[in-house]
């Protein structure tokens, strides 16, 4: 078994800016674990500009503002693994990875959650109808056309008014590709304002408002869906031949789960970026993520000075004295460190992010505000 | 010419049953299958419940078949190398009209022999299932009934039946059949083939396929049936298959705890427009919605991840009109299993068959295959077949030291393509190599389970395609989502771009 202090899950933006911020507060054992073959994240596929304003004071496009971590994570002495999945995260604080080098079991101090989300399904809206092809989510559509070079549809209808949605739309009419129109049940836009000027706008890509689609057809390949008008119940037949979605992101949050504790989330654990809730700007990502770092760093830091140094532990160290050790290091007054579940039955706090967060309990799970933001966020059950 | 002791036409579950049961006998088979892959018919969408056979008359071969199926289906699915989930399964219902039929169904059971069967009381019934409404009045139980996934049980009998010689033709349409002297000529398109014996296992179209030798008896008028499909973090909710006697309307719920840990909740019943129209419709969807509030209201609907549209292959006589001359139907539908002997050339239909055909489908296949070997006069039966099939590697049955080995053996098994479940690239191209393997990217997830967890496949579809492609050796532009026509990537220069 492998030993780390650190081990951060996800190599996108919050997972590089958490394992540099982590390195940086003096802790030298740090792994950064990323699926894909590269480091980068969603970034990869952003070829559009929009990124690094506040963080960078300058506008870059997606891999741009990637490369800049990369470069600091290889000039750093990170250990890096990519082409590599954490599968499981087991209670005790132990990681299993798979990668093509096997199956690797890591014994972490802290674990860093950074594995971004996942994107809604059209299956889990009322949508009714056949499941033919070429229907895509907005992140996969926008992977196959910028990162594969794939032609998935001329025809298309987007379905979500979401900041990825735009911007796909807006990449397919690049592409010479007809947007038949973006539809949104809201009546106003679901994504930036900034987004909504640059990528509709400008391109002259209708907006429909208060409408949605209640049926897809076609048989092998989608041929048409009806829209229907959410004011007045009226339905419209429209001809494509490729339907994108954009209809919501959740966080990707089941490892936490594998490891939760009586409800709840183990204090070695920290969750950053899109897996600890969604994020608009990427700037945002990386400062939260460098907070949650440091954090980290300090939690690590407190385990040694207790004694509870790694190497001598025994392979259950991280149950139940850990926690017991870091309340005796977090006196009350410290606000700082009021991100220890006190009672697990009655709330938890969100130990992700600067502000000190509360999530109660409720039938869908755990809810509460996280960041002054008012969209309930369902956290780990 | 393809010379055949027997052709089996159709390859959902029904044919990849009959044909791995004709190999128990010295028959040259084959089995012909007009689409990309095999059971992607009726056999796709189904409740996918192994029955134990109280619902049946006593005394029928229906009742018979389902009973022993039931008893046996372990050793079936232990010999195919299938999962099953012997779960169990308990029947509520919250009021009188509801309570009568259950005693009755508890009286069919006994004397059909389900073993186990018992009535439970309210309190048992929650005992068992602390979520199911506390209004419910009675519970019927049976131990023997189960879950098994549909499609990965006939693709193991396919797989089966090749292994044990059987011929699998895919993408090969019937469209004619020529009574010969001494068998039949099947035209498929650009081939065609001569055998002695048809076995039609066609499915929603079995009546059509008779109808190319002998005039109309029985025809098939499709119904449809929606269903829902939730995240495994729902899974825990019922540990039960749960059937709802309704007080009120004539379909109850149904709720299967699948062997991959989800929640199916259907079906519906709502009319269709057409045989091959697998689409779901609003009302089903909202009737399911509503009968679920009252079965077992703290289901958290908000984990679905998918719904799909079921169609159902309901069987009338026929009769010819005198005045118009068109063929007109029963009142009533047939409830038995039909199967239909036509002469005088050896011919066997098996047509509109309902639920249970997934239980009975090794019954059903054993039925007719040793039929026609007597209709072929005396087969004798073949000392070598083996009814073992080799179960494909699943990581995710094997403890983390075994895996490691694998993936030390070939480093493939430790690249995860499927995130949600989980699934290596080892697994994904086993798929495809295996015979019949997958060429579509519903084929790879039929077989492997890929592209089903919660995020229906956003992440994976890509590397998928390009793994087929590759493996293949043709442009990711070729692959299907699940049969011709279903482009996922526009070919340059096509008509689509
Ligand atoms: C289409 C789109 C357009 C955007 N446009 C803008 C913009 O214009 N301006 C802006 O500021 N922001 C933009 N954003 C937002 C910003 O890019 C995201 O908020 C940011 O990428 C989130 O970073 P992350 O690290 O949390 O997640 P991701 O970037 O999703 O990274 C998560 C990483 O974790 C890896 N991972 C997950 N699970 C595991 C595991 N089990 N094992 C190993 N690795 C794992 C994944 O492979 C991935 O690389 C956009 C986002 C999208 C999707
Ligand atoms: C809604 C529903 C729920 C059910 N639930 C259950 C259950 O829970 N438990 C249970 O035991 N049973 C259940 N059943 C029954 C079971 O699913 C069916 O009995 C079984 O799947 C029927 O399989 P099949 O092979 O006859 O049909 P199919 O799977 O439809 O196979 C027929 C095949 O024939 C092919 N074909 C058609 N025409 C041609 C041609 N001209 N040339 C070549 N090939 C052709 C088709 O492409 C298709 O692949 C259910 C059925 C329905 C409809």
């Amino acid at each position: 078994m492998l030993e780390y202090e650190i081990v951060v899950i996800g190599g996108g933006p919050a997972g590089m800016a958490a394992a540099l911020s982590a390195r940086n507060s003096g802790i030298s054992r740090v792994l950064l674990v990323e699926r894909a073959e590269v480091l980068g994240g969603i970034l990869n596929q952003c070829l559009h500009a929009g990124f690094g304003l506040t963080y960078f004071g300058e506008e870059l496009n997606g891999p741009q503002y990637a490369a800049r971590f990369i470069k600091r994570i290889e000039q750093s002495d990170l250990k890096v693994l990519t082409s590599t999945t954490a599968v499981s995260l087991q209670g005790d604080g132990r990681v299993i990875l798979s990668g093509s080098c096997g199956l690797l079991e890591i014994k972490a101090q802290a674990v860093i959650l950074a594995s971004g989300c996942r994107e809604r399904p059209i299956g889990s809206l009322p949508v009714t109808g056949t499941r033919p092809a070429g229907i895509f989510t907005a992140g996969m559509a926008q992977k196959m056309v910028n990162l594969g070079g794939y032609n998935i549809g001329s025809k298309i209808i987007i379905l979500g008014s979401g900041d990825v949605g735009m911007i796909v739309a807006r990449r397919m009419v690049l592409l010479g590709k007809e947007v038949i129109a973006v539809i949104e049940k809201e009546a106003v836009c679901g994504g930036l304002l900034r987004n909504q000027i640059q990528c509709l706008e400008h391109y002259g890509i209708p907006l429909w408002t208060r409408c949605t689609i209640s049926r897809i057809h076609g048989q092998e390949r989608i041929s048409a869906v009806t829209v229907q008008n959410l004011e007045d119940g009226r339905e419209k037949y429209i001809e494509c031949n490729t339907l994108i979605t954009s209809v919501g992101l959740i966080p990707e949050q089941e490892l936490a789960e594998e490891a939760v504790d009586g409800g709840a989330i183990p204090p070695w654990l920290f969750l950053c970026g899109n897996a600890c809730y969604v994020h608009d700007l990427v700037d945002d990502v990386t400062s939260e993520a460098e907070h949650v770092g440091r954090k980290a760093a300090e939690f690590v830091k407190t385990l040694k000075q207790v004694g509870k140094d790694y190497k001598q532990a025994g392979s259950g160290m991280l149950e139940g004295d850990v926690q017991g050790a870091h309340q005796e290091q977090a006196p009350e007054e410290d606000p700082e460190k009021a991100d220890i579940p006190q009672d697990k039955t009655q709330h938890i706090f969100c130990i992700a992010c600067p502000k000190t967060c509360k999530l109660t309990p409720s039938s869908q799970g755990w809810e509460g505000t996280i960041c002054g933001r008012k969209d309930p966020v369902v956290a780990v059950r | 010419m393809n010379c055949y002791d027997v052709i089996v036409i159709g390859g959902g579950l029904l044919g990849c049953f009959a044909a791995r049961n004709l190999m128990r006998y010295k028959l040259k088979t084959a089995l012909l299958e007009r689409r990309e892959d095999l059971c992607t018919g009726i056999s796709r969408a189904n409740t996918a419940i192994v029955y134990s056979g109280y619902d049946m008359k006593p005394g029928t071969l229906k009742a018979k078949m389902c009973v022993k199926a039931a008893q046996e289906f372990g050793t079936l699915c232990a010999e195919l190398g299938v999962r099953y989930s012997p779960c169990g399964s308990i029947m509520v219902c919250f009021g009188p009209r509801g309570a009568q039929t259950l005693r009755q169904k508890y009286e069919q059971g006994l004397e059909s022999g389900v073993r186990g069967i018992k009535l439970l009381s309210p309190q048992e019934v929650l005992q068992l299932e602390p979520n199911i409404s506390p209004q419910v009045v009675l519970g019927l139980y049976t131990p023997d009934t189960g879950t098994v996934i549909p499609w990965e049980l006939g693709i193991a009998a396919a797989e089966n039946a090749l292994q044990n010689g059987a011929d699998i033709l895919l993408n090969t349409e019937v469209r004619d059949i020529v009574p010969l002297e001494n068998g039949f000529q099947i035209n498929c398109g650009s081939q065609t083939f001569e055998t002695r014996g048809i076995i039609n296992c066609a499915g929603l179209f079995a009546a059509e396929i008779l109808e190319k030798v002998s005039s109309p008896k029985v025809r098939i008028y499709p119904s449809g049936g929606d269903y829902l499909i939730l995240d495994t973090k729902a899974g825990g909710h019922i540990s039960h298959v749960i059937f709802h006697e309704p007080e009120h309307k004539d379909k109850g719920l149904t709720l299967v705890p699948t062997v991959d840990g989800n929640i199916l909740i259907g079906p519906s019943e709502v009319p269709v427009e057409e045989k091959n129209f697998f689409a779901t419709t609003g009302e089903g969807l909202t009737a399911l919605r509503s009968l679920v509030s009252e079965v077992i209201p703290s289901l958290p609907l908000e984990h679905l991840i998918r719904s799909f549209g079921a169609v159902r292959p309901n069987p009338f006589w026929v009769h010819q009109d005198p005045l118009s001359g068109r063929y007109v139907p029963e009142d009533k539908g047939i409830s038995s299993f039909t199967i239909l002997e036509s002469t005088p050339r050896p011919f066997l239909s098996l047509i509109g068959i309902k639920t249970p055909g997934l239980t009975c489908a090794n019954e059903l296949g054993s039925y007719v295959a040793e039929k026609m070997a007597a209709l072929l006069g005396n087969i004798p039966s073949n000392p070598d077949f083996n009814p073992q099939r080799p179960a494909p590697l699943r990581l995710n049955d094997l403890s983390w030291a075994e895996r490691a080995k694998i993936i030390k053996r070939n480093p493939l098994y430790g690249q995860i393509v499927c995130r949600c479940r989980k699934i290596s690239e080892g697994e994904i191209i086993d798929s495809i190599r295996r015979q019949p393997g997958a060429v579509t990217v519903d084929g790879v997830k039929r077989r492997t389970g890929s592209g089903t967890g919660r995020c229906q496949g956003s992440f994976c579809t890509q590397k998928i395609i390009e793994i087929l492609a590759r493996e293949h050796g043709c442009s990711p532009a070729e692959i299907h989502k699940d049969n011709k026509g279903s482009y996922l990537i526009c070919k340059e220069g096509g008509s689509q771009c």
